[in-house]
């Protein structure tokens, strides 16, 4: 009986000595050091003054509403990964070549990713030639510098790379379904939709829950290199995202403990992120 | 039967369109790191007239691309195998097992996959340093197993958990121990897990630029991805040698996931027969 | 039990992994007097060559130095900062760090991760360095900073496209005035006369450099404009964005600005979109060698203000720094010193095209005509470089979105220059220390 109760914790014991190690103890050094001003290698205690200063800077506001923005493409993604994933699982014709080029774009390093699109992207670049040749030369803009459309260019920059995942994910569960389950629907006569709605759907349920979460986190402090490769924050912040934010501030020129409160803060939205996560587990339960 | 037909054009016209959608920025990048050039300016779109390698002869001159590739090579191959063994253990333990605090501790993952890596740079450094691991490609190894581990054992625990009990429970009838359980019945039905983020990670660590940029403060540990942002400013008037630059970055992953793929469709169907 | 011995030999795998790898870094250990010199340094981006000049001083500095080792390392643009910051915070730090100069190397000093160069090096011994390049890191009686090389900023043009407009194609303008109608012509020839990329943001700095100072008079009219004894506001201090402005509303700017990078947009002279770009020597020189004398001019900006520095030029220093946790401080400053002998600047001149603020720099050395015209307005004017007293943090927060946003929003001017001032405020609460810090500088000056 005794074994029983240690064996679970070596289960676990490697990830979590090395997750200790390389995120658990700076966090702690995070929260430490956004109470504290650090000038001339002296620590200073300063309270919550971290926190007030960014929290009374305009720039902060305009990342988070960016971030929660960018939550808006999380539902977006899922429902088309899950769509196309559904469509390559009946084996529509080609599906094979359909597979293998869709999770390209996720392979690729967002620096070239960024080069390419920017390219492509510039007033004087390719997608506006194109419209101007197929005759809408109405709808060539300036996709990154204009103010009202940087933020949805890369938006859909971080998409188009980032749906791949989806589907693969998606899929690899959609392939491990029992198939007795859809050869009996068909017994019943149910239609595409049907099946889609009443197996597929609940049968990846936990892997659409783990891509929702992951897309979320993606979206609140790993969508930065696009950012920066993309449009540098510009034109006039309007493409600013909170870890943006957390690498000026830290690294080019500022201060280094606000960035950490920005982190803590952060930190905090993603374990609301959690708590909401579970209160709808439970609830379905 | 009609209607069946209709929704099928329907989906194959947008899978065409996606698939445009997704190739286009390819074929932009490879048709044109082709061009010379003088053709680049009158002709961005269509494919090379005159095919041209001078472009990759210029990328590639006086750079120590095979050192670059085999580091990042490396770094890659010992951190997915690394956090792919410890995930593996956890996520297992996390699906399967009951014990005191494991929801806690498992609710504890997420929160951790949320710190931006800029924020954890500094401390991670002084540890490091602690450790004496500084310049070494032990200490990259390590932050990068620490940072895609909490995923990793997120995506396992989740797969796991739609293994059915019941196989668990035969074997452990049959007198396996936790450990044979987990080798003999759920790394096999896992293995679409685990190449899914096997493949996820390996595309992470070789595409992955700030900390290897601070941590490997050595011409001869540099990795490929820092080699490439020599291209980003130098040469920005020739389009054409940038794009030699990108695709000369872009091949061996390309590569890797060409051989990865048949592997991972292998692994799909196994998962899919055998439960 | 066999399941606790398997699980113990995968966590002793997993850490004997973490403790292998390294083959034990060198660092300090000193047998007879041997031991390794680490020099991170940037540079390349913005001097070709200069990789291979600083390659070449290594080799020159370890003959005549046999027992001393130096690791010279290139760093990209987007960790030259983040590297060393977190290595000092560590105190692992190179022996010496090579910094962008002014603002951008004192927030380093104020916030404690520099050791004084002046500690290892006497008056003498910088005697050979300009005086003007020195002041820029110069702080509480200590000199902080070394010159890395120098450059000077000026606006390249294109000769031909001059000609082709009816202006004269070697003095094509001295007064602001002079640049309008030189513009307008341009633009009359169907000509887009400038060419800038302000996306990535260095720009505003660079108009900065330009425009900036023409109605100060001294430095320390600049630190009480930064530290808030002085209004943005005032026509004095944000006259130049009501420039930017004319020049935006009258078209002579690139109508897709605000999609290059600041390289791109230099490039405009190059592919012939535009007739003129902001620039430093550096580079006009390499245009000038590819395409020859009679089709690129370096000219000087255009004068519109009445303040002593109306028609000063901007030529600052790069500046390598020895840091706090250095370990070879005293080698350290002796390589820098090797780098400032008379032979070595030569060689720095001849393979990156830059020249070093130092006093043995001979003028018959000058194999272009735009280092000779440079040569002659850092005789006859005065130096000061705008972005070198930059309030910490004002640059990414205050003039790159402002500016930004003159294009991208039409910001009107005023607005704009409230804007600064509120970013300068900002500023300064965010880093009070370093604040009481820069407002210091002034005074030592």
């Amino acid at each position: 009986m005794k074994k029983r109760k240690i064996c679970p914790y070596l289960f676990i014991a490697p990830a979590f000595m090395i997750l200790i190690v390389v995120i658990v103890y700076p966090i702690i050094n995070m929260i430490y050091q956004s109470f504290f001003s650090s000038i001339a290698g002296q620590d200073k205690f300063v309270g919550f003054r971290n926190y007030k200063l960014a929290l009374s800077d305009e720039l902060f506001w305009i990342a988070l509403k960016n971030n929660l923005k960018l939550f808006l493409c999380v539902p977006l993604l899922t429902a088309i990964s899950l769509v196309i994933a559904a469509i390559l699982y009946n084996k529509i014709w080609g599906w094979r070549i359909y597979r293998s080029f869709i999770f390209v774009p996720y392979i690729l390093a967002i620096p070239v990713v960024g080069i390419v699109f920017s390219y492509l992207l510039q007033y004087n670049g390719v997608i506006n030639m194109l419209l101007i040749r197929i005759g809408l030369p109405g709808l060539a803009s300036d996709w990154l510098g204009d103010p009202k459309l940087a933020f949805p260019s890369v938006a859909a920059v971080i998409i188009w790379k980032q749906f791949g995942f989806g589907v693969v994910l998606f899929l690899a569960r959609m392939m491990s379904i029992d198939q007795a389950l859809y050869e009996s629907a068909d017994v019943d006569g149910a239609t595409w939709m049907q099946k889609f709605v009443s197996i597929t759907i609940p049968q990846t349920k936990s892997i659409i829950e783990f891509y929702v979460i992951i897309t979320l986190i993606e979206m609140l402090s790993w969508v930065f290199n696009f950012v920066y490769v993309l449009t540098s924050g510009g034109p006039g912040n309007k493409t600013t995202v909170l870890e943006y934010l957390i690498y000026k501030k830290s690294f080019g020129g500022g201060d280094f403990n606000i960035a950490m409160a920005i982190s803590v803060m952060l930190l905090l939205m993603a374990g609301v992120l959690v708590v909401i996560h579970q209160s709808i587990l439970k609830k379905e339960d | 039967m009609g209607r069946k037909k209709k929704r099928n054009i329907a989906a194959e016209i947008s899978m065409i369109l996606l698939l445009l959608i997704i190739i286009f920025p390819l074929y932009f990048m490879a048709a044109n790191s082709l061009k010379t050039h003088e053709e680049y300016v009158v002709n961005m779109t269509g494919l090379p007239r005159e095919f041209t390698v001078q472009n990759y002869v210029e990328a590639f001159q006086g750079k120590p691309f095979g050192q670059w590739i085999w580091n990042s090579f490396f770094l890659t191959v010992a951190a997915t195998l690394v956090t792919a063994a410890a995930a593996l253990l956890c996520g297992y333990a996390f699906a399967k097992m009951e014990f005191k605090g494991k929801n806690f501790l498992f609710q504890c993952i997420i929160p951790l996959m949320s710190v931006p890596p800029v924020a954890m740079i500094i401390p991670q450094f002084r540890l490091i340093k602690v450790m004496g691991l500084v310049n070494t490609r032990a200490s990259v190894i390590l932050i990068y197993v620490g940072i895609m581990l909490p995923m990793t054992i997120y995506l396992m625990r989740n797969f796991m958990k739609t293994v059915p009990d019941s196989l668990i429970d035969a074997a452990r009838i049959d007198g396996c121990s936790s450990l044979k359980a987990l080798f003999k019945i759920m790394i096999p039905l896992c293995i679409p897990a685990v190449i899914t983020s096997s493949l996820v990670n390996i595309v992470w660590v070789w595409n992955e630029l700030l900390i290897s940029l601070v941590f490997l403060q050595k011409e001869s540990l540099r990795t490929l991805m820092v080699g490439i942002t020599l291209f980003k400013g130098r040469f920005t008037l020739n389009i054409p040698v940038i794009m030699a630059g990108l695709v000369i970055a872009t091949v061996p992953i390309v590569l890797v996931y060409i051989f990865a793929q048949k592997y991972l469709i292998e692994g799909m169907l196994a998962g899919s027969v055998k439960e | 039990m066999k399941k606790a011995v398997s699980m113990l030999m995968v966590i002793t795998m997993l850490l004997s992994l973490a403790g292998c790898g390294g083959n034990g870094d060198p660092g300090g250990e000193e047998k007879n007097g041997e031991y390794t010199l680490t020099v991170w340094y940037w540079g390349e981006q913005e001097a070709p060559g200069y990789k291979a000049y600083m390659e070449e001083m290594v080799k020159r500095y370890e003959k005549e130095n046999p027992h001393i080792t130096v690791e010279a390392i290139l760093q990209e643009s987007d960790n030259l900062y983040s590297a060393f910051r977190t290595a000092e915070a560590a105190e692992e730090g190179p022996d010496i760090q090579y910094m962008w100069g002014g603002t951008q190397a004192m927030e380093d000093v104020w916030k404690g991760n520099v050791s004084p160069i002046s500690d290892y090096l006497s008056e003498e011994d910088l005697s050979v360095i300009e005086k003007a390049s020195l002041l820029e890191t110069n702080w509480d009686n200590k000199q902080w900073g070394i010159p890395a090389y120098g450059f000077t900023y000026g606006i390249a043009y294109d000769k031909e496209a001059m000609r082709t407009a009816g202006v004269d194609p070697e003095q094509p303008f001295n007064t602001w005035d002079e640049f309008m109608e030189c513009c307008r012509k341009l633009k009359e020839a169907g000509i887009t006369p400038l060419g800038m990329g302000l996306k990535d943001g260095f720009l505003p700095a660079w108009i900065g450099i330009f425009l900036g100072q023409q109605n100060l008079n001294s430095v320390n009219e600049m630190i009480d404009l930064m530290s808030g004894n002085e209004s943005f506001t005032d026509e004095k201090y944000a006259e130049w964005l009501y420039k930017i402005e004319e020049l935006k509303k009258a078209g002579y700017i690139n109508e897709d600005i605000l999609s290059l990078d600041l390289y791109q947009g230099q490039q405009t002279i190059e592919n012939g979109t535009a007739a003129m770009t902001l620039h430093t020597q550096a580079y006009a020189v390499s245009l000038e060698k590819s395409l020859g004398a009679d089709k690129i001019g370096f000219a000087k900006a255009p004068v519109f203000g009445d303040g002593k520095f109306a028609d000063s030029i901007a030529s600052p220093s790069q500046v390598y720094v020895i840091p706090k946790s250095a370990k070879h401080k005293e080698g350290a400053a002796k390589f820098l010193m090797f780098l400032q002998e008379e032979e070595n600047i030569k060689s720095l001149y001849e393979m990156a095209n830059v020249m070093m603020p130092n006093v043995n720099f001979k003028e018959e050395w000058l194999t272009s005509e735009v280092d000779k015209q440079v040569m002659k307005w850092k005789a006859e004017n005065q130096n000061f470089c705008y972005q070198l007293y930059f309030a910490p943090m004002f640059e990414s927060d205050g003039l790159i979105p402002t500016v930004q946003k003159m294009f991208s929003e039409n910001l009107p001017p005023e607005d704009a220059a409230a804007e600064l001032e509120e970013a300068l405020k900002k500023c300064r609460e965010q880093n009070p220390e370093v604040h009481e810090a820069f407002v210091d500088w002034s005074i030592a000056e």
